[in-house]
C-alpha cells in the first residue's frame, strides 16, 4: 500500500497528469479511426518517448492503449464501423441504440463499462503481479524456457482457422530472433557480412512495418471510405439505475476480460467476443441482443478494457507480453534501458507501482475525455485517408530511424511492411511472428543454458515441477486445436 | 486461386532446407556440456520445425483440412508503385535529407492515393513536414536523417 501511494505521488504531478491526458487523447483519436488500432498507435508513437522519463513514457503509451481500446466503441455506435477490432461486438447493440435516438446513452454505457473493466483489471494487477514476480525470481533457465514455450503455444493456438499458418509465422519469428551475434558464443549468424545485422533484427522497425505500414497498404488498396457521423449526440444520458441494471453483466465481463488478458497472446478482441457471448448465454432474454440493449454494449466494453490490465500482469511480473500491444510496450521498456519482468520489481519497485497508479489515471482520463468529448472525437473520422495514410508513413520512418539512427532500420521497416501486407493477404497472422520475435531470445538462451546446466540431459525441463506444469499446459494448448480441427472435419464427412 | 497453400508449403520446405544447410557453416561448440548447444543448435531446430510445418501445410491443403483462400489483388498495382516509391525514398534519404525528401514523398504519395494532383497535395505536406520536424527534432530531440539539402 505504501508503494502504491508513492506511485500516486509520482503520477500526480502536472507533467504526468498532462502526459496521461495527452496519451489517452491520442489513444481515443487512434481508436476512433477504423484501420488504426492500439498496437499500431503505440508502435508509431514510441519515438515520442525517447527523451522522456521512464514512468512518463510508459504511462503515456498505456494511456494510448486504454484510450484506443475504449474509443473503438464511438465509431462502432455512431457509424456502425468499429474503430478497433475490440469494438466489433459493440456494433450490434450500439448502432441500434443510436438509430433509436439513444446514442448518448450508448456512448455513456461504453465509457462507463470500459472504466469499470479497466479499473477492475488494474486492481487484480496490483494484487496478483507482485506475488507472481516473487515466484518468478526463483525461476531458473528451465522455468524460463517453459514459460516462453507456454507463451508461444497460446499465441499460435489462437490463430483459429489458420493454425498451421500461425505456427509458421511463429517459427519464422523465432528464426528471425537468431539473426545477429549468438548470445552464448558471440558467433554472427545469418548476417551475410552485413555489419548492421550484428545486433540482430531490430524489433521496433519490424513492429512498425508489420502493424502500421502493412495496414497502410491494405487501406490504400481497399480505397477505404470513412463514414460521416450523422447520429445526434445530446449528452451522455446514462443514469446510475442504467448501470446497476447490468451490474452482473459488467462483473462477469470484467472477470472474463481480466483472465483472458492475463493469458499470453490473448487480448482485448477475444475478451470482447467471449464477454459478449457469455452475456448472451446468461441473459434471461438472449433474443434481445442485437436489438439495441445496454447489456450488449456493457459486456464487450467491460471485457475489452479489463483485458488491458490483465495483459499487464504477465508483462510486468514475468516479462511475457499478454497481448499484441503489450509486446509493443516491451519496446518502450527497452528504449528506457529496462526489461519488464521480476527483476523490474526487485530493482525498480517505484517504477512498477508508478505504472499501476498511471494505469488507474489512464482509465479515469479516457472516461472523462470520452464522456465530455465524444462528439469532438467522432469528427476525426472525417480526416481523409489521403492525408492520414501518408502521415502514418512519415511517423513510421521517424519511428524506425530514431532508435539506432540507422537507415538500415528504415529499410527493415519497409521490407516488413511489404511482408506484412502479403502475410495479411494470404491469411498468415502477423501477431505470432512479432510475439515470437519478442520471446525468441528468452526461449533460446534459457533452453541452451538449461542443457548446459544439466550436461545435456533434456529431462531437466520436466524434472522441475513449475517447468513440467508449464510444458504440459503448453503441449495441450498446442495439440488441442489440431485435435478439434480433425474432429470437425470427421463430423463434416459423416454428416 | 487453387492450391495456394501447397505452393507456400513447397516454398517453406525449400526455405527451411536452405536455412538448415547454412547452419553447417556455424562452428560447433558444446560450451561445457555433453551435447552440441552451439550457435547452430536452435536455428537447426527451428528449420526442422519449419520443414515439418511445410509438409503439414501441403497435406492440409490437399486433404482439405483447411479452407482454400482467394486473395484479391485488384489494387496491387498501386501498392507496388507506393512500395517502389518508398524504397526510392529510402535510397535517396542519406543524400537529399529528411525534410526536402519527405516533402516530395508526401506530395507523390497523396497524389497517388487521391488519384489526382491538387493544391492540397502540396499544402498538407508543408504542414506535415514542418510539424514532424518541429515536434520530433526540435521539441523531442529525436534525430532525423540528414543529407546535403537538410
Amino acid at each position: 500500500m505504501q508503494l502504491l501511494l508513492e506511485g500516486f505521488e509520482q503520477i500526480l504531478t502536472i507533467n504526468n497528469i498532462f502526459i496521461v491526458l495527452f496519451g489517452s487523447g491520442i489513444g481515443i483519436i487512434i481508436g476512433a479511426l477504423p484501420g488504426l488500432n492500439a498496437s499500431m498507435g503505440v508502435a508509431l508513437l514510441l519515438p515520442l518517448t525517447y527523451g522522456m522519463e521512464p514512468l512518463s513514457a510508459i504511462v503515456m503509451l498505456l494511456g494510448i492503449y486504454c484510450g484506443a481500446i475504449y474509443c473503438g466503441s464511438i465509431t462502432a455506435i455512431l457509424i456502425k464501423t468499429p474503430g478497433t477490432t475490440a469494438a466489433a461486438c459493440t456494433v450490434y447493440d450500439g448502432y441500434e441504440m443510436a438509430q433509436k435516438g439513444e446514442a448518448g446513452k450508448a456512448l455513456g454505457m461504453a465509457a462507463t463499462a470500459s472504466l469499470i473493466g479497466g479499473l477492475f483489471s488494474v486492481i487484480v494487477l496490483i494484487f496478483l503481479s507482485p506475488p507472481l514476480a516473487r515466484i518468478a525470481l526463483a525461476f531458473g533457465p528451465p522455468e524460463y524456457f517453459a514459460l516462453a514455450f507456454f507463451g508461444l503455444s497460446i499465441i499460435t493456438s489462437l490463430s483459429t482457422d489458420n493454425m498451421i499458418k500461425g505456427l509458421v509465422s511463429a517459427v519464422l519469428g523465432l528464426l528471425l530472433s537468431t539473426v545477429g551475434l549468438d548470445i552464448l558464443t558471440g558467433y554472427p549468424r545469418f548476417t551475410f557480412g552485413n555489419v548492421e545485422m550484428l545486433n540482430g533484427i531490430s524489433f521496433i522497425p519490424v513492429l512498425i512495418g508489420l502493424f502500421a505500414v502493412s495496414q497502410v497498404f491494405i487501406n490504400v488498396e481497399k480505397n477505404a471510405a470513412y463514414g460521416e457521423v450523422k447520429s445526434k449526440i445530446s449528452g451522455m444520458m446514462l443514469s446510475l439505475k442504467d448501470v446497476l441494471s447490468v451490474w452482473t453483466t459488467i462483473l462477469r465481463s470484467a472477470i472474463i476480460g481480466t483472465v483472458i488478458g492475463i493469458l499470453p497472446g490473448a487480448g482485448a478482441t477475444i475478451a470482447a467476443f467471449i464477454g459478449y457471448n457469455e452475456a448472451k448465454r446468461w441473459s434471461k432474454h438472449p433474443e434481445k441482443f442485437g436489438t439495441g440493449i445496454l447489456e450488449g454494449i456493457a459486456a464487450p466494453e467491460t471485457a475489452n478494457n479489463a483485458a488491458t490490465g490483465g495483459a499487464m500482469v504477465p508483462l510486468l511480473s514475468l516479462g511475457i507480453p499478454g497481448s499484441e500491444t503489450t509486446a509493443v510496450l516491451v519496446g518502450a521498456f527497452m528504449i528506457q534501458g529496462l526489461r519488464p519482468g521480476p527483476l523490474l520489481y526487485r530493482d525498480h519497485p517505484e517504477l512498477v507501482y508508478g505504472i499501476f497508479a498511471g494505469l488507474i489515471m489512464a482509465n479515469i482520463a479516457f472516461y472523462l475525455l470520452g464522456m465530455f468529448g465524444a462528439r469532438i472525437f467522432a469528427q476525426v473520422t472525417r480526416i481523409p485517408y489521403r492525408i492520414l495514410l501518408p502521415l502514418i508513413m512519415v511517423f513510421a520512418v521517424v519511428g524506425s530511424y530514431a532508435e539506432n539512427n540507422s537507415l538500415f532500420d528504415i529499410l527493415l521497416m519497409l521490407i516488413f511492411g511489404i511482408v506484412g501486407y502479403f502475410m495479411k493477404k494470404f491469411e498468415f497472422p502477423t501477431s505470432p511472428l512479432v510475439l515470437a520475435l519478442v520471446l525468441g531470445p528468452l526461449t533460446e538462451s534459457s533452453f541452451r543454458r538449461g542443457l548446459i546446466m544439466s550436461q545435456g540431459n533434456w529431462s531437466i525441463f520436466i524434472a522441475r515441477p513449475i517447468s513440467l506444469v508449464l510444458i504440459i499446459i503448453g503441449l495441450i494448448t498446442l495439440i488441442s486445436p489440431f485435435y478439434n480441427m480433425i474432429k470437425k472435419s470427421k463430423l463434416r464427412v459423416t454428416s | 486461386m487453387k492450391k495456394v497453400d501447397t505452393y507456400f508449403g513447397i516454398g517453406i520446405l525449400i526455405f527451411s532446407s536452405i536455412v538448415y544447410y547454412i547452419t553447417f557453416s556455424f562452428p560447433t561448440n558444446n560450451i561445457g556440456s555433453n551435447v552440441e548447444v552451439g550457435a547452430a543448435f536452435m536455428p537447426r531446430l527451428y528449420s526442422i520445425a519449419l520443414f515439418a510445418l511445410g509438409v503439414l501445410m501441403i497435406l492440409s491443403d490437399n486433404l482439405k483440412f483447411s479452407k482454400s483462400i482467394s486473395p484479391n489483388f485488384a489494387g496491387i498495382s498501386v501498392i507496388i508503385i507506393l512500395a517502389a516509391i518508398s524504397i526510392i525514398y529510402w535510397i535517396l534519404l542519406p543524400t537529399v535529407g529528411f525534410i526536402p525528401l519527405t516533402f516530395v514523398y508526401l506530395i507523390i504519395f497523396m497524389s497517388i492515393i487521391a488519384k489526382k494532383f491538387t493544391y492540397e497535395n502540396v499544402l498538407y505536406p508543408i504542414f506535415i513536414t514542418a510539424a514532424v520536424y518541429l515536434v520530433f527534432n526540435l521539441l523531442l530531440k529525436v534525430p532525423l536523417p540528414s543529407g546535403i539539402l537538410g
